[in-house]
């Protein structure tokens, strides 16, 4: 027998901590223990801690016309000079999508010249890239890394839906940016029925799909390497709008979910446990009274998990890092937040990539 | 400089396959099970280690005595913890176990570090069968996971 058979998970837990990023994403591949680890409240602390990684949120939001971004680690204990920020890159830049590896997809604007970059922030790269077509506005942006070196990523952008009165759907056009060919290519539109439209949810990347929440509680799921959508309703349930506010898609322990408030100032969280047939669950549902003492008047709403046991919740300029089990949190006040803001996750390492990998 | 006459206190150590070590007392007290059982008085001449062979107790001792001596730099320690771990995986893991129990934190948080960096380049696969793990997924889970991760697939030893 060998000894390996006896490590324990607590020796596990250590091994893992000391990989790299890249080791770590493969490693949730070894087994369902595995994969839970990384997920533990207190992994991504260590392992940030001893592998000088930078985790936590880009929360944006608008003012007179302009946008502004700040960074929040999902660490109480982040090293000192692991901080970043969008400070280097050209005025009024909007990030448009997040990669899971750090790399943004940004839009900047002055006048009426709009540019597309990529940039990786924890190293202060960036890179211009061509525009795709700038006549319908853009309405919703993903950005997949599919190779770590040398890097490939792709962009995918829909705009804004036309109407062709012959039909009975909104024509959302469709295109993707590839690093290798570094070039935009358009796709066939994205139908969804008429008058749908997308909610400000994030784009969730979970199965190697790109998900949207449209105003029909269904799903856009955009299959990244088929370049096929599919769509599928949310869970029966939360589809009265009138009960259930507040709808979020995102990711809980590497799957697709969705969190919403009810009226008694709890939260549902629901995953798809299956998502080869698309089969949901109700995972659990929280209270957030002990929220009241910081935000009497309206429920905050969730946003995002840090890991299994941590959620990211917005508030009037505030957010708050809440933890599941105990139901303590610690407040981040933000005096420049303003509704509506976007939130990105984001994980990076500290090296430098060449962004203009292709082309 | 004065130098003390006492006698260096002296601890066996038993390991499992009924060997006996003496080594200093402050060499043993590294470990902190070694010392939980000194100073809790149960332990009487002899220390019995039921977890640890002597092949491996070997092993240990050499690291415990290096570590001892406050007169080795910074620099030097560490030489001599790289070269400590460069060992096959195998005995990497039979450290890891020992030093687990005897609970000698520095041992092995090095030892801990030196399974990470082999892991760099490798395959879950190789992973599984190097830990002796069972795959539990189904084959569409995992290809769904996969898919998610082949990012950091590129440059992966192949198996």
């Amino acid at each position: 027998m060998e000894s390996s058979d006896h490590l324990c998970s607590d020796v596990i837990f250590e091994i893992l901590t000391r990989t790299s990023f890249e080791t770590l994403s493969r490693c949730k591949l070894v087994c369902k223990s595995w994969n839970r680890v990384t997920y533990d409240s207190s992994f991504m602390n260590l392992f940030c801690r001893r592998t000088s990684t930078i985790s936590g949120f880009f929360i944006q939001s608008m003012a007179s016309n302009k946008y502004s971004s700040n960074f929040v680690s999902s660490h109480e204990s982040s090293l000192p000079g692991l901080n970043v920020s969008l400070d280097f890159l050209p005025h009024n830049v909007k990030i448009e999508a997040c990669s899971k590896q750090g790399i943004l997809c940004c839009l900047s604007r002055r006048d009426r010249h709009c540019r597309y970059y990529v940039c990786k922030p924890s190293t202060r790269q960036l890179q211009s890239l061509p525009n795709p077509k700038m006549r319908y506005n853009t309405e919703k942006v993903a950005m997949v890394v599919l190779r770590s070196n040398p890097l490939r990523y792709k962009i995918f952008r829909l705009s804004s839906p036309r109407h062709l009165s012959t039909t009975k759907y909104y024509n959302y056009g469709c295109e993707i940016f590839d690093s290798d060919t570094w070039s935009w290519k358009q796709l066939q539109d994205t139908l969804l029925p008429y008058g749908v439209i997308f909610t400000t949810n994030p784009t969730i990347f979970v199965c190697g799909t790109i998900h949207w929440l449209a105003s029909n509680n269904n799903v856009l799921a955009f299959n990244e390497e088929q370049e096929t959508y599919t769509t599928f309703p949310l869970p029966k349930p939360l589809c009265d709008d009138k009960l259930y506010t507040y709808k979020q898609l995102m990711e809980y322990q590497g799957r697709l979910a969705l969190c919403c408030n009810t009226p008694e100032w709890s939260l549902e969280l629901w995953v798809m446990e299956d998502y080869t047939d698309h089969v949901w669950k109700k995972r659990q549902v929280l209270s957030v009274e002990s929220l009241k003492r910081v935000e009497p008047y309206s429920s905050p709403t969730l946003a995002a998990f840090c890991n299994a046991d941590t959620a990211l919740m917005m508030s009037f300029k505030k957010v708050i890092f809440y933890k599941m089990q105990e139901g303590n949190f610690k407040v981040i006040r933000m005096i420049d937040l303003n509704d509506p803001c976007e939130v990105f996750a984001f994980q990076s390492d500290l090296k430098p990539t060449d962004l203009r990998c292709g082309g | 400089m004065a130098t003390t006459t006492t006698e260096t206190k002296m601890l066996t150590l038993c390991t499992s396959d009924k060997q006996q070590f003496q080594i200093e007392e402050t060499i043993a007290l590294q470990a902190v099970t070694i010392r939980n059982m000194v100073e809790d008085e149960c332990a009487s001449n002899v220390i019995p280690l039921p977890n640890v062979n002597s092949k491996i107790m070997i092993q240990i001792i050499e690291y415990l005595k290096k570590h001892v001596d406050s007169s080795v730099s910074k620099e030097d320690m560490e030489k001599f913890d790289s070269a400590f771990v460069e060992k096959k995986l195998s005995e990497i893991f039979d450290i890891i176990l020992a030093a687990n129990y005897l609970n000698i934190k520095n041992l092995l948080d090095i030892c801990c570090q030196r399974v990470a960096d082999v892991m760099k380049n490798k395959s879950p696969e190789w992973v599984r069968r190097t830990f002796n793990i069972v795959n539990d997924f189904t084959a569409e889970e995992e290809a769904k996971i996969r898919k998610e991760h082949e990012w950091a697939f590129e440059g992966v030893d192949e198996d």
